[in-house]
């Protein structure tokens, strides 16, 4: 290195910038002659400056410099280098130094040194000292090309001024002509007082850990030392500057500005390697941090270990108490000034009638590895599909986890406070509702980013991921938001509804819509008559004449996403009746799929279709969420039915919606799941940091207070949440376990047969004759479906059932023949045919017996989630009724999850009287609830007496019997339970009682199954939860085992330590032992059956005047 | 008229705390190799201007990465040499792909990060830019190809400004540029596209002279002495308020 040029750089008021001073103060030190390279400006000011700080020359580049073509600047920088004959460029670490740098380096085949701390020459030549990995590598190079440019992150040199210098020469460069043009002026962001970070002597650092009032104290602060005169300003981490706290532009750190401030007060910052490398040329670190083990404390030079905003406070305090006279004038005037300035933008909420301060958002941090173990190793939903293999499914689980824990944690409380907003008017009518900020993005990028296609089978455009992925998939997303997350799930189930009973125009385009995001999906049941009763629903459906459009009216209440502005269009499902309907009731019910503005074949929406918002609800919780009243006054519809003119005679409407509904309760379950795993993390986290009184373990080994996690009963409640919540993962996971290995058979079975169909070498006459049977087939097997619906209507009439039952036996005969015809053009054809039918039954069936699961899912799930949040607000003590403590929102926001989608009482009945009743079968006979049973006592069977399990399992077999005996009795599946019925009724098995008292025995015993229906769906839930978390136990056992055998872990498993390991066994364990998992009242059930049904009931006896319980 | 654009596999960068220096050697408790979060933008960019583009990759991809090369839409995956980028000189890495552009042929913009995402290098867009003699435009938040001119938006020192430039021109995306954030939205095409291969191109069918090993020292950043924890009070902030007050005018 001979010689050496300097690009060099002004500050906003065209003095020469320090960095530049700084890179020539140590071509002073190393004795190396050096030329600057500048824009032209205030010559004389800067070549007194630069003679000043011993440049040796000065080369003004005229013309657009300061709006520069760096391919133009860069080519005039190599032109001086080649005359003045210099081997070294350098420059600070600007972005425009660093494009000229590279660029310079490039164009003379030199090398480039980036992030340069040092130059030193040594015996074998010149070093050069920089850093990489953010810091944490320090690089010493040799120079082995003739032109190298380097970078400066930091001198080490201080800037000294020279009293007397002689005169530099300057010279002129010209860099005019180029074809680049610049389009408006260069938009300045917004920034916080005080001087540029980089350029301060002092520098308030903020962290996520003082949140927003800290940031607002640390401003206050940096008023008062600008008052005093100190060069100071304020930056902050990334979570301060994403949460919008502060400028974006404030932002310190690896992926902000490193800054080399005399003096940095880091207040609730943690100091992560990110942030860290920013900071650490600093002269003095203050941190003030509540956890004394955070990474800065170690290295701060005076580390504070205190609560960040009180500190900041009395910092204040103390600061202005010594403010002179002169001082304190200043600080008025500049606070004044301030007032009188406009808000800033940005970082105002746009959307609320008063102005909301952004709140600082708690963090959000998935469990990736647990969702990663459950799913891999638990219930293995990569071995099912060849197109979705560990390999690309691990890594999307990550990338959902990474948009929930920012795109959707972001400003989440204060769009809580915002709420959303309705705009009543006649000018508002097609857009009614605004979300608060940061929905609408996080909305967009969901869609953006593919998620919304995880759902929708291929065959449709989707992407088709196993039920299980989803599960946890949707599991991330409503731990990030519940609001955004039921928003995709309504769009996914009304996208599940037209898949199964959509029109071709319905799956060609409106599918499409939805799963890019364009379209909301909603779901249109209630109304103010007709909540759990569905059959009360008013909105009427009329054909308009020679159409298949009908016109809808009616008005439907407690909509959730009903009208929002994140989604071009509303895809309205709507249940209807259709006025010429002769049925009552639930019977008559219609599906419509009623878009908010009209859609053309292209999928574009045009005209509005008059679904109008009349007002949002106003909630409890979920206050995000847009939840509307909605008139569909007029609005065109089309029928949800493969069979118009079969659906205008016999509505299915309820069926319909029935697989959407229990898509909603299984999605509802899993909402209310995430809600208490990340409550779970949350609440283990505080516990670990906040120190209270002594622990017993700690007595003697510990002189202060202990982490709250350390007494006993904190860990105990800390197991009960965290073993709560795995069970109701695990309960899901059995339910889409099923479906997925049923979907699987089903399509692994129907390939193999569509393949031997395409093997058999049918002649044209051939496919023509079984193409006409075909038709025939659909036509008699429609027939008959619509007849067994029939069987239900007329199950009162018996002539009329007679009826049916004949022409059910006519069409079976018909059936069959169409079948023998079949075999007489190709007897392998109707194998063929058979075997694929075959398949479809037992998918069916499949589909049966999961549906047992989807009451307990959604009932189980989110009560237990309500006595998980309820524990874990009691595990913060005080601070956990505070709202920024995320528990207390996602309380208010899961209660309504135990009432949406059925009541947990209705998913009670129905697990009591449909689901496990004795007539409840598949196809082949089988009775789902014993199914269910058999399948529990076979993994008893094989588990019985493994070691770490034994008490466990035996409990849980104890457990099932229990179950059983209880199911039995209240079914009276067995002709014992039907004599002991009697027994008790009756008096006697052989007893004779008449047809009044048989009717009031019958009331009485349906009252006493219906008081303790949800008892007994508790107690069914949780045996099989218990049965899902050993299966995690043994798993995470056998895993530990192989370890225990030397067995080398796979990479990618390696993540499952031993005390995770160990960690799934002691859940297990603890759900069965503990009675706040698992109840004990099943072992105790007759008592709670026969004797504490409150049964007969005076309102009298609870209440002397009922109109003080009465609610408006 | 196509574009190119630059994907390169670093190590996750939340691993970077573990990192250590040992006999010379970069060693890490858990290392993930992860796409370069710069040029997953820089892609998406390009993308978004709506030009047709190859993606040039340094070194070897894996299965996940190469799909989802595809799935990003590009028309061609090229792996280029053997190393990935982290392990190579910048001036190397920019010659390679300098080379690789030029035998496409109509290559008219070269898209890539402004940053190494691991490493912390960022000179990579200025060396090749020059090595391919374009004009260079770093940290661009959009872009959009009209009449064989780009219209972009840039992040500078002092802000941001709008620039209209003839091609070809060479871009980096900035940090903050959320233009179509991956994966994409087309990740149904996964299944058509996983039995699609790249082609693989090795430094002598580009013409590019490997570079001599480097001989860079390695070691730790010292570290920084443990001071003792004291308790937040009168007298701690009394101590911070002296330490402010030095530094009145």
């Amino acid at each position: 290195m001979k010689s050496v040029l300097i690009i060099g750089e002004r500050d906003a008021s065209g003095a020469v910038q320090n960095a530049t001073l700084e890179l020539l103060a140590l071509t002073q030190a190393r004795k190396l002659p050096a030329d600057v390279v500048m824009e032209d400006g205030d010559r004389p000011r800067l070549l007194q400056t630069l003679s000043a700080h011993g440049a040796n020359r000065v080369w003004f580049l005229t013309g657009n410099v300061s709006r520069y073509s760096a391919r133009k600047l860069a080519c005039a920088i190599d032109a001086i280098c080649q005359k003045i004959g210099v081997d070294s460029l350098w420059g600070s670490s600007s972005l425009r130094s660093r494009d000229l740098l590279s660029y310079c380096a490039g164009l003379a085949g030199g090398d480039v040194i980036g992030a340069v701390r040092g130059v030193e020459h040594g015996p074998a030549g010149w070093i050069i000292t920089s850093e990489a990995y953010a810091g944490r590598v320090v690089r010493r190079d040799r120079p082995s090309a003739r032109f190298t440019s380097l970078a400066f992150a930091s001198t080490g040199v201080a800037a000294t001024a020279r009293e007397s210098a002689a005169a530099v020469a300057a010279e002129s460069f010209d860099v005019n002509g180029s074809d680049v043009r610049f389009v408006g002026d260069v938009v300045v962001p917004e920034r916080e007082e005080g001087v540029q970070l980089k350029d301060a002597d002092v520098v308030l650092d903020v962290g996520a850990g003082v949140g927003a009032k800290g940031v607002i104290e640390a401003k206050k602060l940096l008023s008062l030392l600008l008052a005093t005169g100190a060069r100071a300003s304020i930056g902050g981490t990334r979570v301060v500057t994403d949460a919008a706290l502060l400028p974006r532009a404030t932002q310190i750190g690896v992926s902000g500005i490193p800054v080399s401030a005399k003096l940095v007060v880091a207040v609730g910052v943690s100091g992560a390697p990110q942030h860290w490398v920013g900071i650490k040329d600093c002269g003095s670190i203050v941190a003030v941090n509540t956890d004394a083990e955070a990474p800065l404390m170690r290295m701060a030079d005076v580390p504070i270990h205190g609560d960040g905003l009180a500190f900041l406070k009395e910092l204040g305090a103390l600061m202005t108490a010594g403010l002179t006279d002169a001082q304190k004038a200043a600080l008025k005037q500049a606070t004044e000034a301030k007032r009188a300035r406009p808000a800033a933008t940005g970082t105002v909420a746009p959307m609320s009638a008063e102005p909301v301060e952004p709140l600082s958002d708690a963090p959000l941090k998935v469990d990736v590895r647990s969702l990663e173990f459950d799913a891999f190793h638990v219930y293995k939903v990569d071995r099912l599909d060849p197109a979705w293999n560990r390999e690309k499914l691990a890594p999307l689980l990550r990338k959902v986890a990474t948009y929930a824990e920012s795109s959707l944690n972001r400003g989440k409380r204060t769009a809580e406070e915002i709420h959303c907003r309705f705009l009543p008017g006649e000018e508002n009518e097609q857009q009614a509702v605004v979300t608060p900020p940061g929905l609408k993005e996080a909305f967009q990028e969901y869609y953006r980013s593919g998620f919304g296609r995880f759902f929708v089978p291929r065959r449709f455009g989707g992407l088709e991921v196993p039920h299980g992925f989803l599960d946890l998939v949707s599991e991330i997303v409503n731990a990030g938001s519940v609001t955004m997350g039921t928003a995709f799930e309504l769009t996914q189930g009304a996208s599940l509804i037209l898949q199964n009973f959509g029109n071709e125009w319905m799956k060609d385009v409106l599918i499409p819509g939805l799963y890019d995001g364009r379209f909301q999906g909603t779901m249109c049941l209630t109304e103010p008559q007709a909540g759990s009763d569905l059959g009360a629903v008013a909105t009427t459906a009329e054909r308009i004449d020679g159409s298949e459009l009908f016109t809808i009216n009616g008005t439907k209440i407690f909509i959730t996403a009903g009208d929002h502005d994140m989604a071009e269009n509303f895809v309205h499902i709507v249940l209807a009746k259709i006025k010429s309907i002769s049925q009552r009731g639930t019977r008559a019910i219609s599906l419509f799929v009623v878009p908010k503005f009209w859609i053309d074949e292209e999928g574009r929406s045009g005209e509005f279709n008059r679904v109008f918002t009349q007002s949002i609800e106003h909630k409890h919780g979920m206050t995000t969420s847009p939840t509307t009243v909605l008139k569909f006054d007029g609005a065109r519809g089309l029928l949800i039915a493969p069979d118009l003119e079969d659906e205008v005679l016999q509505p299915s409407g309820m069926k319909a919606m029935f697989f959407m509904m229990n898509y909603m309760r299984h999605e509802t379950g899993t909402a209310a799941r995430a809600q208490a795993m990340a409550t779970c993390l949350d609440t283990l986290i505080y516990n670990t940091e906040r120190t209270q009184g002594q622990a017993v373990i700690d007595r003697g080994r510990l002189k202060g207070p202990s982490p709250i996690f350390h007494h006993a009963s904190q860990k105990k409640v800390l197991l009960d949440m965290f073993a709560r919540t795995l069970a109701g993962r695990g309960l899901t996971l059995r339910l889409t376990e099923i479906r997925d290995a049923s979907d699987r058979a089903l399509e692994h079975e129907l390939e193999a047969v569509a393949k031997e169909m395409q093997a058999l070498g049918l002649s044209s006459e051939q496919q023509r004759r079984i193409a006409e049977i075909e038709k025939s087939v659909t036509a008699v097997d429609r027939r008959l479906g619509k007849a067994e619906v029939g069987r239900l209507t007329f199950r009162k009439d018996p002539a009329a059932l007679a009826a049916l039952e004949r022409e059910q036996t006519i069409l079976r005969r018909e059936r069959d023949a169409l079948r023998a015809a079949l075999g007489t053009v190709s007897p392998a054809y109707r194998d063929l045919r058979d075997r694929a039918a075959q398949a479809r039954r037992d998918k069916a069936d499949e589909e049966t017996y999961a549906s047992i699961y989807t009451s307990l899912v959604k009932a189980q799930v989110t009560d237990d989630n309500i006595r998980t949040l309820n524990e874990g607000m009691n595990a913060y003590g005080g601070i956990g009724f505070m709202a920024e403590t995320p528990v207390s929102q996602r309380l208010k926001d899961s209660q309504v999850l135990c009432i949406w989608e059925g009541t947990n009482d209705i998913q009670a009945l129905n697990t009591v009287g449909r689901q496990i009743a004795p007539d409840n079968t598949d196809s082949r006979g089988r009775v789902v609830f014993e199914r269910l049973i058999a399948d529990i006592r076979e993994f008893i069977a094989e588990h019985r007496g493994y070691p770490v399990f034994a008490d466990s399992v035996a409990h849980v077999a104890e457990s099932v019997d229990a179950l059983e005996r209880f199911r039995n009795t209240i079914t009276r599946a067995r002709p014992a339970d039907r004599r002991a019925y009697r027994r008790r009724m009756h008096g006697s098995i052989f007893a004779r009682p008449d047809v009044a008292a048989q009717a009031a025995a019958e009331g009485r015993w349906a009252e006493m199954v219906q008081a303790s229906a949800r008892n007994f769906s508790t107690y069914l839930a949780q045996v099989i939860q218990a049965w899902q978390l050993l299966r995690m136990g043994v798993a995470a056992d056998g895993l530990l085992q192989q370890r225990t055998a030397g067995v080398e872990p796979a990479a990618e498993d390696r993540q499952f330590d031993d005390d995770f390991l160990r960690g799934r066994v002691l859940l297990a364990n603890h759900f069965v032992a503990s009675p706040n998992c698992m109840d004990r009242g099943l072992l105790h059930w007759e008592r709670q059956f026969y004797h504490s049904v409150p049964w007969p009931l005076k309102r009298e006896q609870l209440c002397d005047a009922a109109e003080r319980i009465t609610v408006a | 008229m196509q574009a190119a654009c630059v994907m390169r596999r670093t190590y996750n960068p939340r691993d970077l705390s573990s990192l250590k220096i040992a006999d010379n050697a970069i060693v890490a408790d858990r290392v993930e190799l992860v796409k370069n979060d710069g040029d997953v933008r820089a892609i998406q960019l390009v993308k978004s201007s709506g030009t047709p583009f190859q993606i040039l990759a340094v070194g070897d991809l894996d299965d996940v990465t190469r799909v989802h090369c595809f799935v990003y839409g590009a028309q061609e995956v090229w792996e280029l040499g053997e190393s990935r980028s982290h392990r190579l000189p910048e001036p190397l890495v920019a010659r390679m792909l300098a080379a690789q552009v030029k035998k496409l042929g109509d290559v008219q913009v070269l898209g890539l990060g402004s940053v190494e995402q691991d490493t912390g290098r960022d000179t990579l867009p200025g060396l090749v830019a020059a090595a391919l003699g374009w004009e260079l435009f770093s940290n661009v938040l959009s872009l959009r190809i009209e009449d064989q001119r780009a219209h972009l938006t840039q992040v500078t020192d002092q802000g941001t400004q709008e620039i209209d430039v003839p091609l070809p021109v060479c871009v980096s995306a900035d940090e903050s540029c959320t233009v179509g954030r991956d994966p994409s939205d087309e990740y149904d095409l996964i299944e058509k596209l996983e039995k699609r291969g790249s082609r693989k191109t090795t430094l002598a069918e580009m013409g590019v002279a490997a570079a001599a090993a480097s001989a860079s020292e390695l070691a730790n950043p010292p570290e920084r002495q443990a001071q003792p924890v004291v308790a937040s009070g009168p007298d701690s902030v009394s101590r911070v308020a002296e330490m402010l007050r030095r530094f009145q005018a």
